[in-house]
């Protein structure tokens, strides 16, 4: 922590809620702007010396996400049934958010994401609807994103990517042998294989050291710097313009209003849960897709009476989904694929919905192996596979090094039946209400994992895999979710969506609320890169209203 | 620790102790992980494995 710090009695021109992915370049955009700033974090900020490769403490504890026992998640499938306690949900819970500890997977949408209404039609059962804006709309943030940030890539690899202004900044990482695998196998099958947009640092960039591949990227925290979380990217600058002061351990219970209907900031518990106000001209709400809509929803008012923003009733509707089965397959050299990062090449080939397959959706699929080794021994082992003694033994030790998996990113539909609420029983250690998750997939969700995961199996098989297998996708197997993505739809129509085109919430003039809860769609997963590019344009938009004095 | 059987406990207090990090009293002297050959290095150049080693020599 080195930046400025305010009085807890002073104004500040804005506040933020939550340093994650979209908070931490919201605070950097407003505070070199001119403004003042406080961004509120429920989680601790930490440096890269607080990290190791301890797997038990960050896969099989949440050393870096959202802890259960003392904020307690429930989970029902629909609203006829009871909720019981389950991390059906994960996100990052520190300064840097899920960027902290994300795969670092930085996929643009593509141009299609933005208008898959018009193009695919209604889709029965759910809620598809075309964005209020176009991907030309956030082309210029994406590429701010990836230049500001640190995104090693290569453009015009990929001849399904949507068009853009300026190459990545970094060259692609290094090539792992499930990419050349990966490579070979789909060469053969006619696809397009490239190499994988990632936020982490394939040569120096900003004063920051390239990626060593110690293989520890998904789950946990880079101790090199080399992944480009907002904490080591623009968190930092932020700070130094002695403009905005982080407060991390500091858990909001509640957006204030006044008699005007306008935020006048927040009420939240210290590390010592003292409760205390922050008051601001302007609110930027970036808490992630569950976290987001369960503050709106406990802001709750005489003049907000379903929760602050939420005229529409649609805070906390359209849950959408991490969707994307997970193949593997065994072969006979090393691999080694525990060195260097999870993701090295991908296809975009089966991305556009395509009605010929009989259903909506369609997804990425990529080369990768997200395991480490007690996770592997427990989870990464074919089924049929002995799971005791010695012959377990030697199954791990043919099958560590020899590996690779298929990760499908695919499609989950808006469905209002989806949704994040309040728990009416279990309560969190502060006393709060516990997010409570209603999540069922839509029948289209499930038939495009199912299609592709044939898809996954053929360039399992067209690479050599002597033996290939596969892990279930129901909703139950792929939890928690991690993206968290459509609980505060962005649209035009207040009666049909939270926040205007910019972010703003319809409702309320000063306050904005942009994360993955914007999403109007899910396109194929992997939202971090869309959800900066929102932040920015969001970002942009509050600073030219602030300067007309349209804020205050 | 999420609660599971007392079977499925039992599989993963075998497998963390072969497996875990050795600063939690198991997998001692890493001797399991040299067992199933993860090194645990702090960094790896690339030619991580058999294949992507065999695209470098197909290089001029």
């Amino acid at each position: 922590m080195s930046g400025v710090r305010f009085p807890i009695s002073e104004v500040v021109d804005f506040l933020v809620l939550g340093a994650g992915a979209a908070g931490g370049v919201v605070a950097k955009e407003l505070a070199t702007a001119g403004f003042r700033v406080v961004v509120l974090e429920q989680g601790p900020y930490l440096r890269e010396t607080d990290y190791s490769h301890d797997e038990i403490k960050y896969t099989f504890q949440p050393g870096l996400t959202n802890d259960p026992k003392v904020q307690p998640i429930t989970y029902r499938k629909s609203e006829a049934d009871h909720a019981a306690p389950m991390k059906a949900i994960e996100y990052g819970r520190q300064v840097g958010g899920g960027s902290v500890h994300f795969t670092a997977n930085y996929w643009r949408f593509h141009e299609s994401d933005f208008r898959e209404r018009s193009l695919c039609g209604e889709v029965r059962g759910a809620d598809l609807a075309d964005w209020p804006i176009t991907y030309a709309d956030l082309e210029p943030y994406y590429t701010k994103a990836e230049y500001e940030l640190g995104i090693s890539g290569l453009a015009g690899a990929n001849p399904f990517e949507a068009p853009r202004s300026k190459p990545y900044p970094l060259p692609p990482m290094p090539v792992k042998s499930s990419g050349v695998l990966f490579d070979r196998a789909t060469k053969k099958l006619g696809l397009h294989p490239f190499p994988a947009p990632v936020a982490i640092l394939s040569e120096p960039y900003q004063g920051r050291a390239a990626c060593v591949n110690c293989g520890f990227c998904e789950s946990f925290g880079c101790e090199m710097r080399a992944k480009s979380s907002t904490l080591v990217s623009v968190i930092p600058l932020a700070e130094k313009t002695g403009r905005c002061e982080i407060r991390p351990e500091c858990y909001v219970r509640k957006i204030e209003t006044d008699g005007a209907g306008r935020a006048t900031g927040a009420v939240y518990f210290d590390r010592n849960r003292r409760e205390i106000f922050q008051g601001a001209k302007a609110v930027f709400v970036c808490a992630n897709g569950a976290e987001t809509p369960k503050l709106l929803l406990m802001s709750r008012s005489k003049r907000f009476p379903q929760g602050l923003a939420n005229s529409s009733g649609l805070v906390g509707k359209y849950l959408m989904w991490d969707n994307g089965g997970e193949a593997q397959g065994l072969f006979e050299h090393p691999l080694n694929e525990y060195k260097g990062i999870q993701v090295t090449r991908l296809i975009h080939d089966y991305y556009a919905s395509d009605p010929e397959r009989g259903f909506y959706g369609g997804g990425g699929i990529d080369a990768r192996f997200d395991f480490y080794p007690a996770g592997f021994a427990l989870h990464g082992l074919p089924p049929d596979t002995p799971r005791w003694g010695s012959e377990f033994k030697r199954t791990i030790q043919t099958y560590f090094t020899r590996t690779m998996a298929l990760l499908a990113h695919t499609t989950s539909l808006a469905q209002a039946r989806n949704t994040v609420s309040l728990d009416p029983d279990v309560k969190d250690a502060w006393g709060l209400p516990a997010i409570r998750i209603t999540f069922d997939h839509h029948p289209d969700d499930m038939a495009t994992m199912k299609w592709m995961m044939a898809r996954q199996i053929e360039i399992l098989e067209a690479a050599g895999a002597l033996k290939t297998w596969s892990q279930p996708y129901d909703v139950v197997s792929n939890m928690p979710s991690r993206h968290l993505m459509g609980t505060c739809r962005m649209g035009n129509d207040p009666r049909t969506s939270v926040v205007n085109a910019c972010s703003r919430a319809h409702d309320v003039p000063n306050l904005f609320i942009v994360d993955g809860s914007n999403f109007v769609t899910s396109a194929r997963q992997q939202p971090t890169a869309t959800i900066q590019a929102l932040a920015y344009r969001a970002a942009d938009y509050a600073i030219r209203a602030a300067k007309r004095g349209d804020l205050s | 620790l999420d609660a599971g059987t007392a079977g499925e406990i039992e599989a993963l207090a075998t497998v963390l102790g072969f497996q875990g990090n050795p600063s939690y009293g198991g997998n001692r002297g890493e001797d399991g992980w040299h067992q199933i050959g993860f090194e645990n290095l702090m960094t790896y150049q690339p030619r991580f494995g058999y294949y992507d080693a065999q695209v470098d020599e197909e290089k001029p």
